[in-house]
C-alpha cells in the first residue's frame, strides 16, 4: 500500500440509506494527490453538469490527503467539495480542528455524500460501523449544542462531529459546516448543501493507524520545521496573535475593508488590531498535530455578554464584523462572531451582505419597511445582531440576506450591484482589491471559488512591487497560488506552510517521504497546473466563462481617501493581468485550457 | 540516606495547547512509524468547547496502585527509571490495572484491547521531546524532570 492513504473510500447514500466502501484509484491519486485535487476530480466526474445545488442529485465530498494526520506540521484539515447554491460554480470548503485526521482513524480518505433523506439524519462512523442515527432532536439546535448533545448521543466524549447549524437546515447561502465548536468550511454554502439534504450532522470515531512510507525522515523532518519555525518572526508573532495580526498590516497598506468596502482604512481600527485582539485571549489552543496554536479562545471583557467566552475571532471576522460594519470594538466583534459561529453562518458572508443592506438604506435604495423597520445603520450593534438572527432564520430581512449579496442585490436592484461586493457569487473576504491591491482583484477574479483569500495571499510579496499597477502581478498570484497547492491536496494548513517558508520542493519532499512514491518538484508544478485547470473546466462545464472572472464594479472606482486618493485599479488593468495569468497557466484568451496544457498535463479527457 | 530524584514526565495542563503531538510521537514511536493517538501512551483530556486541555500520563507512583491492582503479577516497577512495566506475556488483558490507576494514565490499545502505560521510550520520551513551548508560554506542558529540576524552569521562565 502507498504510504498515507487508508485506501478506501466511503460512499453514503442518503436517499437509500445505503453505505459502501471502495478502493481509491491510486492512478488519480499518483495524478491528483488528495484533498482539493482528488476531491475536485471525484465532483467532476461524477457530477453531471448543471446539476442544481440543493437536489438530490449533488452530492458532498469530505475529501483528506495521504499527509492528513501523520506528523506533518498542520496535517488536520479536510476540505469539502460540493457544487455551491451561492455560486453554481465549484466549491472547496476547508476546515482544521480533528476531524479530518479522525476521518482518517476511522479508516476513510474521502467521503461522498449522495440523495436525500426524507427526514432529518446524522451518521454515526466508527471504524467499519455506520449508522443512521434519526435527528428529529437536533433540528434546529444551533450548531453548538447539536455537537455537545451528538457526543452524548454516541457516548463519547472523544468522537468528532461536522455538523451544520440552523442556517443549513434553512439552506442559506451563508450556511457553514463546523466541526469541535470554532473550526468551520466557511465559505460557499456548502452548510445549505448538507441542509438541503436533511443530513444534520456526521459524527466519527476511529481506532485505525495511519502508516506512512518513511517514518524516520517524516520524524527528522517534523523536528526540523518545527526548530525553523521557531527561528521565523512572523511564525512567532502568527503563534502569539494568531491571524488578527493580519489586521495591522492591512490597515497600514490600505485594504482593509471599511464601511462595505468603500475605504481601504478604518479610523477604529486599534479596537481591533492585533493588540486589542489579544487583550481579549484568555486561552491559546491548537489543531491536531500543529505547534503553531492560532486558535485562540477570547473572553468578552464587558457589557451585557461580560464574561461569555468562544474560539475566535480570526482576522476575516475582525474586518468584516468590526470595521467593515462601523465596529470599532473587540468585545462586539466577539459577540456578533459567537452569534455566526453558534448558528452556522460564515462571518465573511454575513459582515459582507450587512454592510452591503447598511448601504442600501444609507442610499434609501431599501427603505424602513423594508428592513422591517430596523434603525440598520454602521455601527449599530443590537441592530446588526438581531439582523444576524434574522438571517439564520431566513425571517423578515434575513429571508433576502440569507441569499447572499449577489442574489440580494440582483433582486433589488436600482443600482445595488455596484456595490455588491463579490466575485461570482462568493463574497469578497476581508481584503480589498483597488489601486492598494490590484495583486488581490486578480487574486478574487481568477479564483474558481469565487472571491478567496485562500488561493494567493499576495498582501505582503505585492508591497514589493510597483504600487498601483498591475506589473508582475500574474506571476506572483500564480506563485503563490501554486505554493499552496500541493498542501491543500496533501492536505495541511497552509499557515505553518507559509509562515516557515516552504515552497513547492519542500512539499515534494513532504509528500514523497509519507507516500514513498518519488515525486519530484516537476511532478508538483504539474500538479498545481493541473488542478487550476480541472477546477478551471469544471466552471466553464457550468457555463462560467472569462466574463466571470471579474471584480464588484466599485473595485473599479477610484480612491475618494487615502494614500491612493484618485487612483483606481482599471477593469483594463484587471484584463491584462488576467491575460498574463491565463497564459501562465496555458489558457487561451477567452481562459480555456488549451489541447497542448490539457494534453500536457493528462487530462485531454476532460473537454 | 534519601534516595536521589528521578525525572518523570511532569505535566501542566494550563500550557497545553491540545495539538496532540505528544500522542503521535509516541504511538510513531512504539509502533515502527504508525500515527494512531489510540494506541498512545499518553492521552489528551480536552473539551474543545472552552479549549482547554491536559495532557494525561503515567505519575510514575512510588507505591504504583496499578501494581497492586494486577491479579497476574504483570505489572512491575522499574527502580531505575521510576517506571512501571507491563509484562505483555503475563498480562490477561482483564484491565483491572485501567480500574486501579487513580490518574487513569492507563489506556487500552485500541487495537489490541490490552493496556498501555508510559515506558519513558527507554529513557528519552518523545512526548516531551515534540512537546512545543508556545510563545504566550513560559514553558512546556510535558516535561521530563526532576522535580526540583522542573522548580528551576518555573522559577527561571515565569
Amino acid at each position: 500500500m502507498i504510504g498515507g492513504y487508508t485506501g478506501k473510500l466511503l460512499r453514503i447514500d442518503l436517499t437509500r440509506r445505503q453505505t459502501a466502501v471502495e478502493d481509491i484509484d491510486l492512478k488519480l491519486a499518483r495524478q491528483f494527490i488528495g484533498g482539493r485535487g482528488y476531491g475536485a476530480k471525484l465532483l467532476f466526474d461524477e457530477l453531471k453538469p448543471f446539476t442544481d445545488p440543493l437536489s438530490p442529485e449533488n452530492k458532498i465530498i469530505y475529501a483528506t490527503g495521504p499527509v492528513t494526520g501523520t506528523p506533518v506540521l498542520g496535517a488536520n484539515r479536510y476540505v469539502v467539495v460540493t457544487k455551491s447554491p451561492e455560486t453554481g460554480l465549484f466549491l472547496d470548503s476547508y476546515s482544521g480542528g480533528c476531524f479530518a485526521p479522525e476521518m482518517k482513524f476511522a479508516g476513510y480518505d474521502f467521503m461522498i455524500i449522495e440523495g436525500k433523506s426524507s427526514a432529518p439524519v446524522s451518521l454515526w462512523i466508527k471504524d467499519d460501523r455506520i449508522e443512521f442515527h434519526d435527528a428529529a432532536h437536533l433540528w434546529g439546535k444551533n450548531a453548538w449544542d447539536a455537537e455537545t448533545q451528538l457526543k452524548k448521543d454516541v457516548g463519547d466524549p472523544t468522537a468528532r462531529v461536522s455538523v451544520i447549524g440552523p442556517a443549513g437546515e434553512k439552506l442559506s447561502n451563508l450556511a457553514l459546516i463546523q466541526n469541535e465548536y470554532y473550526h468551520q468550511c466557511g465559505r460557499g454554502g456548502a452548510g445549505a448543501v448538507m441542509g438541503s439534504k436533511n443530513l444534520k450532522a456526521i459524527v466519527v470515531r476511529g481506532s485505525r493507524s495511519i502508516r506512512i512510507a518513511d517514518p524516520k525522515k517524516v520524524m527528522a523532518m517534523l523536528r526540523e520545521t518545527i526548530d525553523r519555525t521557531d527561528t521565523m518572526k512572523p511564525a512567532v508573532a502568527r503563534m502569539k496573535y494568531g491571524s488578527p495580526l493580519t489586521l495591522d498590516s492591512t490597515n497600514l497598506f490600505g485594504i482593509l475593508p471599511t464601511l462595505n468596502y468603500k475605504y481601504g482604512q478604518f479610523t477604529g481600527a486599534s479596537q481591533i488590531d492585533s493588540v486589542a485582539f489579544r487583550k481579549k485571549v484568555v486561552r491559546d489552543t491548537s489543531c491536531f498535530g500543529c505547534t503553531i496554536g492560532c486558535t485562540k479562545v477570547t473572553r468578552i471583557e464587558a457589557g451585557e455578554h461580560a464574561g461569555d467566552e468562544m474560539g475566535g475571532p480570526e482576522y476575516e471576522t475582525n474586518a468584516l464584523l468590526g470595521s467593515n460594519l462601523g465596529i470599532a470594538n473587540m468585545d462586539e466583534v466577539i459577540y456578533l462572531n459567537m452569534l455566526c459561529d453558534s448558528l452556522g453562518m460564515d462571518t465573511i458572508g454575513v459582515g459582507n451582505v450587512i454592510g452591503w443592506a447598511i448601504e442600501c438604506c444609507e442610499r434609501g435604495i431599501l427603505s424602513d419597511s423594508d428592513v422591517d423597520g430596523m434603525d440598520l445603520k454602521f455601527g449599530n450593534v443590537p441592530v446588526i445582531a438581531a439582523l444576524i438572527t434574522k438571517i439564520a432564520y431566513r425571517r423578515g430581512i434575513g429571508d433576502l440576506l440569507a441569499k447572499g449579496v449577489k442574489q440580494a442585490a440582483r433582486e433589488v436592484g436600482k443600482g445595488s450591484e455596484e456595490f455588491a461586493m463579490h466575485v461570482k457569487g462568493l463574497e469578497y473576504p476581508a481584503y480589498r482589491p483597488g489601486p492598494a491591491s490590484p495583486g488581490f482583484g486578480l487574486a478574487y477574479a481568477v479564483s474558481e471559488r469565487g472571491a478567496c483569500h485562500r488561493r494567493a495571499w499576495p498582501t505582503i510579496e505585492e508591497q514589493m512591487l510597483e504600487p498601483n499597477s498591475g506589473k508582475g502581478r500574474a506571476a506572483l498570484v500564480k506563485r503563490l497560488y501554486d505554493q499552496r497547492v500541493p498542501w491543500h491536496c496533501a492536505l495541511t494548513c497552509d499557515f505553518p506552510v507559509l509562515f516557515r517558508g516552504a515552497q513547492i520542493p519542500e512539499a515534494a519532499q513532504t509528500l514523497t517521504a509519507v507516500t514513498g512514491w518519488d515525486l519530484t518538484t516537476t511532478d508538483m508544478q504539474d500538479l498545481c497546473d493541473r488542478v487550476a485547470t480541472l477546477l478551471k473546466v469544471f466552471n466553464l462545464r457550468e457555463g462560467a466563462t472569462e466574463v466571470d472572472d471579474t471584480l464588484a464594479p466599485r473595485s473599479f472606482q477610484p480612491d475618494e481617501t487615502g494614500m491612493n486618493r484618485g487612483k483606481a485599479l482599471t477593469r483594463e488593468m484587471l484584463l491584462e493581468m488576467r491575460q498574463e495569468y491565463y497564459t501562465l497557466r496555458g489558457w487561451d484568451k477567452a481562459g480555456v485550457p488549451t489541447p497542448s496544457t490539457l494534453h500536457k498535463l493528462g487530462l485531454s479527457d476532460l473537454i | 540516606m534519601k534516595k536521589p530524584e528521578i525525572k518523570k514526565l511532569l505535566t501542566d495542563k494550563t500550557m497545553c495547547i491540545s495539538c496532540h503531538q505528544c500522542e503521535i510521537v509516541c504511538s510513531q514511536f512504539h509502533f515502527n512509524g504508525e500515527v494512531n493517538p489510540r494506541r498512545s501512551r499518553i492521552r489528551i483530556l480536552e473539551n474543545n468547547f472552552i479549549g482547554v486541555s491536559e495532557p494525561i500520563v503515567c505519575r510514575q507512583c512510588l507505591k504504583p496502585a496499578c501494581v497492586a491492582a494486577c491479579p497476574s503479577g504483570a505489572i512491575t516497577k522499574d527502580e531505575t527509571l521510576g517506571r512501571v512495566m507491563i509484562a505483555p506475556h503475563k498480562c490477561n488483558g482483564c484491565l483491572e490495572c485501567l480500574k486501579g490507576c487513580p490518574f487513569h494514565a492507563i489506556f487500552i490499545d485500541e487495537r489490541t484491547q490490552q493496556p498501555l502505560v508510559c515506558d519513558l521510550c527507554g529513557g528519552k520520551p518523545m512526548c516531551a521531546q515534540f512537546c512545543h513551548i508556545h510563545p504566550a508560554h513560559p514553558y512546556a506542558a510535558i516535561n521530563f524532570a526532576t522535580p526540583s529540576e522542573m522548580a528551576v524552569i518555573k522559577t527561571q521562565t515565569t
